[in-house]
């Protein structure tokens, strides 16, 4: 019933989010305070809000489902159905969020919103990724971009992290964000995926070393994918996207301490911080930062 | 006889083994400039202000607790202490 009138809600937020795009106003600074004054954000502080955000393989939008006899919106999954049952057997129900909806039909039910929009490349995504927020605010981003940009070129993927910065400095929010090197193409030799994901890794070990509250997920050879897993070149088959999930949920197992990756930025603004490291059991932060010219206050 | 030579010796190991370290304890009552290679305890409402542009610490946190350690990477700084 709580998650009918959830779904009920969400649905509302996607017309309004129709209507601001017609409208092509830029309401980056005060689309979340419209919405809480409207007291349309769900915010549910039992559930902790996880955002899958992608292309097709986040959406489930296979090639075939553009030939002859396409699947349903309500039966496409991808690897979140496979992922919200396995937080919900390990005793961590999950709220999905999103303003798309897709496998609403699957039994058993599982949380359908997502940020999935096939076809997308990472510039698209950066170019929406503050509104999204602002309509669907997250604890977790699950990020899996780059396969349609087909580049070895990483700029984009920067530019969607740039921007959830940007977020969490404006609202004031924290967002942990775990980026996925991507999945190969089905024949796992493609040259441009494995540059995409050299320079990904890159970038990202960078971010985090600059204090990005970031986690990579290896989905290109860490997620066991065979050439049998995909039902066409570049989607996985149901049996890929359980292997992809497998990936996402020990990430989200992982030790994380969400209070400790926060406290620095509770002493200085994140453009004074140079570097941030928090040790493997998530019991101790360590971060060097220059001292602002009203100096640190403890 | 023998046991003042025992106390002797335990007396001498126990002052032996209690000093030097001192640079790497921290100070959590310290106010006034820092030190490089210093560690300092701040507390909640304690503060530190820079004395020269280019000054950078470095910070460490233990979840739970209230205090942090700092340690003065490069330039000036002073500590004040919440009054």
């Amino acid at each position: 019933m709580k998650k009918e009138y959830n779904y009920a809600i969400k649905s509302k937020l996607n017309t309004i989010e129709e209507l601001v795009q017609i409208m092509k106003l830029n309401f980056k600074l005060i689309l979340p305070f419209l919405y809480l004054i409207l007291g349309l954000i769900p915010l549910n502080a039992d559930l902790i809000r996880i955002m899958p955000l992608g292309d097709s393989i986040t959406y489930d939008d296979r090639h075939s489902d553009h030939e002859g006899i396409k699947r349903p919106s309500s039966v496409r999954t991808g690897y979140r159905s496979h992922l919200h049952y396995q937080l919900a057997d390990a005793g961590y129900p999950v709220d999905f969020v999103g303003s798309r909806v897709a496998g609403e039909a699957i039994v058993p039910a599982f949380d359908p919103h997502n940020e999935g929009h096939p076809g997308w490349e990472s510039y698209e995504i950066a170019d929406n990724v503050y509104r999204y927020l602002s309509i669907n605010p997250a604890d977790i981003i699950l990020l899996h971009i780059g396969t349609n940009d087909y580049d070895v070129s990483v700029a984009g993927v920067n530019d969607i992290l740039d921007e959830v910065d940007l977020y969490e400095e404006l609202t004031g929010r924290f967002v942990r964000v775990i980026v996925a090197l991507i999945i190969d193409k089905k024949d796992q030799d493609d040259i441009v995926m494995a540059g995409f994901n050299h320079n990904l890794n890159n970038l990202l070990q960078k971010r985090i070393l600059n204090g990005d509250a970031i986690s990579i997920v290896d989905m290109y050879r860490g997620a066991g994918m065979t050439s049998d897993d995909y039902a066409d070149n570049t989607h996985p088959t149901d049996a890929g996207y359980q292997k992809i999930a497998n990936v996402w949920f020990n990430a989200l197992m992982e030790p994380y301490n969400v209070a400790l990756h926060k406290f620095p930025y509770s002493l200085v603004p994140r453009s004074h911080i140079r570097s941030i490291s928090v040790d493997e059991t998530a019991n101790q932060v360590v971060f060097i930062t220059d001292v602002p010219n009203n100096g640190i206050t403890f | 006889m023998k046991n003042i030579f025992l106390f002797t010796a335990v007396s001498l190991l126990l002052i032996g083994c209690g000093g030097g370290g001192g640079s790497s304890t921290s100070n959590s009552t310290y106010e006034g400039p820092m030190s490089l290679e210093t560690q300092y305890t701040m507390f909640p409402g304690d503060s530190v202000n820079k004395d020269s542009e280019k000054t950078s610490l470095k910070i460490t946190h233990v979840d739970g607790q209230v205090e942090s350690n700092i340690e003065l990477v490069e330039g000036t700084a002073t500590i004040t202490r919440k009054p």
